[in-house]
């Protein structure tokens, strides 16, 4: 899901976050790697990381593997405790730390539910996925969206989630779909089996699930994940699935 | 001071903040427990000179100590900045408030309109403090910080203080003070037995922030459990030397805040795919075979 240039600049005031397409994602780390080289992160920080669900492989499962970063909440937790004022929210949506403001006390860290922010213990101060600001500003994607080879990865704003919506279509452009897109329903990131989201914050991820679902099943909820997987194993054993 | 080069990457980095706030908890509970005694008749409301001293003693250090835990310590006068939007800075401004005060109604001489006022005023700080102890860490996610958890400091220290008033012969021993204290002691118990379940049941997508500690919870909740509800009230009606119910309280303090810490739980993805992982275990489904 690779969205066309963003329409962003000074003033633009709205929501923002990635969107990330389950049934795209291989894991393979591109996303990762490109982070940490534009952002010349230090050895022991990352501002991204790849969460695999069910690499073993159970049957009836699903296998995806989440790639997450800051989600840039409409209700941060890190900017209502951060005592400084290192945190903002910017009217773009956009959640930003500035290094000057922190003191190192890690409040953020203990408050942020999606493990955001990152301690850099060699300068003392916490660190945190920006959205690559600096190249939205400049017309261009952020660094992760950019590296993504196989169109998993995306930067959404605005999005109304819970909408049908083709994915590889640049919402906030009106772009139109193109040749491989895939028609599925963006999810809000709690519906989504393995994402946790305690409630407060509104992240502002969006989550694109495989064509098909599980079997059909929506992803509702675990029970229903549960239930197809459990349908699918007692369809193995009956066909003398070994 | 500047940058404290290194840092608490990984490891521990929490323990200065376990010395703080047990500092902070005995301080400030020696200060709000003059609030109990005075309602059951027992004293004044106002602190006494030593008594404010020792407030602000046990304060001071652990405001030193807490600096310990920040990544630049030369920058913590910004923790002020955002008054009214943090509850950090409401904690910090708690803490130097009962500070300032504890210093003025331990160093002005007795006759003083100003150090009256602060020996007045000392008490009810001092329960501020170990309100905003428990209410910074209302934070989302965090499984053992929620609900009743952030009673946990003020029924402490109170247990604490009495503890310490009485082994200073600030009250008698017997009447409504002692039945105030073990009602303070009971309440301290039922938190930490809210908050002991509370954990067990939501530990399913919680990921420990110190595994290690984590995997030996019970026995350590059990250790403080039985150090401060059970083998000090036991000491204390049992009349021992009361210096040492103090040094088993003091103790009690000094694990309950390194437990509120090591035993930190947050709900997180990696949690909750391992319990998605682990539903499909249990529902008998073997993994495929690596060439489907």
């Amino acid at each position: 899901m690779k969205t066309g240039t963003p329409a962003w600049g000074p003033g633009r005031h709205g929501a923002a976050g990635f969107a990330l397409d389950l049934g795209r994602c291989v894991g393979c780390g591109a996303c990762v790697l490109a982070c940490r080289m534009e952002n010349r992160l230090p050895g022991r920080v990352s501002w991204r990381r790849i969460v695999p669900l069910n690499l073993a492989r159970y049957l009836g499962g699903p296998t995806y593997f989440f790639s997450l970063a800051c989600h840039h909440c409409q209700d941060p937790p890190c900017v209502r405790g951060c005592p400084s004022g290192a945190l903002r929210k910017r009217p773009d949506g956009v959640v930003t730390l500035e290094a000057d403001l922190c003191m190192g006390c890690r409040y953020c860290e203990m408050a942020c539910p999606f493990k955001a922010p990152a301690y850099d213990s060699d300068a003392g101060v916490m660190t945190k996925c920006h959205l690559c600001h600096h190249r939205l500003d400049s017309g261009l994607l952020p660094a992760c969206v950019e590296a993504c080879p196989v169109g998993a990865l995306g930067f959404e704003d605005d999005t109304a989630a819970g909408g049908d919506v083709a994915a590889g279509v640049d919402v906030a452009a009106g772009g139109a779909p193109d040749a491989e897109t895939r028609v599925g329903r963006v999810l809000r990131a709690e519906e989504v089996p393995g994402f946790v989201d305690p409630g407060e914050a509104k992240p502002g991820l969006v989550l694109v699930p495989p064509v098909g679902g599980i079997r059909g099943a929506k992803y509702v909820s675990l029970e229903s994940l549960l239930a197809a997987a459990a349908d699918a194993a007692s369809e193995g054993e009956g066909s003398g699935h070994g | 001071m500047g940058r404290r080069g290194g840092g608490a990457g990984k490891g521990f980095h929490e323990a200065p903040l376990v010395l703080f706030s047990a500092l902070a908890v005995a301080g400030a509970g020696i200060g709000g427990s003059r609030v109990l005694l005075a309602a059951t008749g027992q004293g004044a409301w106002a602190s006494s000179p030593w008594e404010a001293g020792v407030v602000a003693g046990l304060l001071a250090l652990g405001v030193l100590v807490s600096t310990l835990h920040l990544g630049r310590p030369s920058r913590a006068g910004l923790a002020l900045r955002m008054v009214g939007r943090s509850a950090l800075t409401a904690e910090v401004l708690a803490l130097g408030a009962s500070l300032a005060v504890g210093a003025l109604a331990a160093l002005l001489p007795p006759g003083s309109a100003v150090g009256g006022l602060a020996r007045v005023l000392l008490p009810w700080l001092s329960v501020l403090v170990l309100l905003t102890l428990g209410t910074v860490y209302r934070l989302p996610g965090q499984v053992g910080w929620g609900g009743s958890a952030f009673l946990r400091p003020l029924a402490l220290g109170m247990v604490f203080g009495m503890v310490v008033q009485g082994a200073a012969g600030s009250w008698e021993v017997g009447g409504s003070a002692l039945a105030v204290l073990l009602l303070v002691w009971v309440v301290d118990a039922l938190l930490m037995v809210l908050g002991g379940r509370k954990l067990e049941r939501t530990l399913g997508s919680a990921e420990a922030s110190h595994p290690a500690v984590f995997r030996r919870r019970r026995l350590l909740l059990a250790v403080r459990f039985s150090l401060v509800n059970l083998v000090a009230p036991l000491a204390f009606l049992l009349a021992w030397t009361l210096l040492l119910v103090v040094v088993l309280v003091a103790g009690g303090v000094l694990l309950d805040r390194f437990l509120f810490y090591a035993l930190a739980a947050r709900l997180t993805t990696e949690g909750e795919v391992r319990r998605v992982e682990a539903a499909l275990h249990r529902r008998s489904i073997a993994p495929q075979s690596s060439t489907d």
